[in-house]
């Protein structure tokens, strides 16, 4: 048991699945920063209080550190917000990968003490992630680092720790799980007839268009209430479906099943139907992207260079 | 790295995040279970247990959370306070519940203004496509969101007031024409088809002069 959880973290594999997850990241996070700017929101959401800022970051018990170091004015806040915006960019092209990594997690992670309300989860997962990809070899491919040192854009082909792609995976599945296991609002479940998306897109503050014709598709939002749930519980079972996935060889009913059923493709595809939903429905920003920009680490490089190959085959028999 | 030290240092990484991403209450008051939608959560959880057979007031349903609730966050408090200063550091953490408890009682953000002849004029309705001044930047999720928390809150506060002040300025700029400027919240109740919805009220109304 030991050897084998040994094992998990020990596995080598080239790491593109993680360049893909830093390149999403990157892209959604100054997809973000940049509309902020575009908006002129950033005095009000990164100053502090005193200068035009809504929130008093200086009025709290542990103030941010940025605070002690910049003058408290709209300056500040603007640094604050390009040196974010700066790393973002850095680590979608991998340019000093690690350190942009460093930068962007350390200066999202100020921007978000700043004004904590404005942060939402979203945030904070991609965050996690950044902590995640500092250790990985997210760098070494498809990125001006992989350039420099290799002379070429894939890098050099080799295989490298797989351990960072197994922990996102693990943190997906606590996000959704969590996220489930925490829906105890009876609107949730049967007894409140799975009333929870019918509410939800009722409310103004979260819904993109005006809920006036939802009663009709109510059956529809029940449904999709019931597949949220199903797919967040699911989660539960996906360390198991990777496991399993791995050991397919070995004997097992429930391996079996699982295997037959490629539980992991049927909930990844739930998963971005349900992400893909969202964005549509509702007005909740980067959420659905961010989500979506972690989804490369559930696949083996090997399974991302087959996709590949039958999309570059498709595209060219198309043409 | 030896691979043991790797897995070993995964194993206590892993334990961590897993505990602080446990579902339990970060903090619980007699507060919490006040509002309209903990009172509704509360009737039905008071219906359900009836109907197994289990007696229980809605109150005593909130006074068993509550001292339940209280036990749990001092145990999780005692755990994660001396990692809390890397996860500051590093603003990361394992808080998720996306609508845990869908909002019964949505509010709507509504703004006004008032021209020299009295006259209020509507200038910005949450999703009305005739009255959407600014509407990319109040629907932004970073305006969204903390002014939709704040309103659910019987007193709103500063955050609040200075959202509303620098609304007030950006009227006073786009609407030469204005006198007074009135930022407040429409707040309706979601029922299931069929059921009757409690009257609409506007609530955290805020004015500004020029």
């Amino acid at each position: 048991m030991m050897q084998a959880w040994v094992d998990l973290w020990n596995h080598e594999e080239r790491p593109t699945a993680v360049a893909l997850v830093r390149i999403g990241v990157g892209a959604v996070l100054l997809f973000e920063l940049l509309n902020v700017g575009r908006l002129g929101m950033v005095p009000i959401l990164f100053s502090p209080e005193s200068a035009g800022g809504l929130a008093d970051p200086l009025g709290r018990n542990v103030v941010p550190w940025i605070w002690g170091v910049l003058p408290h004015t709209t300056d500040s806040a603007w640094l604050l917000w390009g040196g974010a915006t700066l790393a973002a960019f850095l680590t979608m092209i991998g340019a000093g990968t690690r350190l942009a990594l460093v930068a962007l997690m350390m200066l999202y992670a100020q921007l978000a003490q700043t004004f904590p309300l404005a942060d939402r989860a979203i945030d904070m997962l991609l965050r996690n992630a950044m902590l995640i990809l500092v250790f990985s070899s997210c760098g070494r491919v498809w990125s001006v680092d992989a350039r420099l040192r290799s002379g070429s854009w894939s890098g050099d082909g080799a295989a490298l720790p797989a351990w960072p792609r197994h922990l996102l995976v693990l943190q997906m599945a606590v996000v959704y799980s969590m996220a489930g296991v925490q829906k105890v609002g009876l609107t949730w479940w049967p007894m409140g007839d799975l009333s929870a998306l019918y509410i939800v897109l009722q409310d103004p503050a979260v819904a993109r268009f005006d809920p006036g014709p939802l009663e009709m598709f109510y059956p529809l939002t029940q449904l999709a209430t019931a597949a949220t749930m199903v797919f967040e519980w699911g989660a539960l079972l996906l360390p198991l479906a990777f496991w399993y996935r791995a050991t397919r060889d070995r004997p097992g009913r429930l391996r079996r099943w699982m295997n037959r059923l490629r539980f992991r493709d049927a909930w990844v595809a739930i998963g971005v139907a349900l992400h893909l939903g969202i964005a549509v429905s509702m007005n909740l920003g980067v959420f659905p992207f961010g989500m979506l920009a972690l989804y490369p680490a559930f696949f083996h490089p090997d399974e991302l260079r087959a996709l590949g190959a039958r999309f570059t085959k498709a595209g060219g028999a198309s043409a | 790295m030896n691979s043991k030290i790797r897995a070993g240092l995964i194993t206590v990484v892993v334990m961590i995040h897993g505990f602080v991403a446990a579902p339990l209450p970060r903090s619980i008051s007699a507060h919490d279970m006040r509002g309209d939608v903990a009172a509704e959560e509360l009737d039905r959880w008071s219906e359900i247990l009836g109907s197994v057979g289990i007696e229980a007031t809605p109150d005593e349903v909130a006074d068993l959370a509550l001292k339940t609730g209280r036990v749990i966050v001092k145990w999780r408090n005692a755990i994660v306070t001396p990692i809390r200063p890397a996860l500051r550091l590093t603003g990361t953490g394992q808080g998720w519940g996306l609508f845990t408890y869908p909002d019964t009682r949505p509010r709507r953000l509504i703004m006004r203004g008032r021209t020299a002849n009295g006259d209020w004029q509507l200038l910005y309705r949450t999703l009305d496509t005739e009255h959407d001044w600014n509407a990319e930047l109040w629907r932004h999720r970073r305006l969204r969101a903390p002014t939709d928390t704040l309103s659910r809150k019987t007193r709103p506060g500063g955050v609040y007031k200075n959202f509303v002040d620098y609304a007030a300025a950006r009227a006073f700029e786009d609407f030469p024409e204005l006198q007074a400027f009135q930022v407040s919240f429409e707040r309706s109740h979601s029922t299931r088809p069929g059921r009757k919805s409690a009257p609409t009220t506007t609530v955290h109304v805020e004015v500004r002069k020029r």
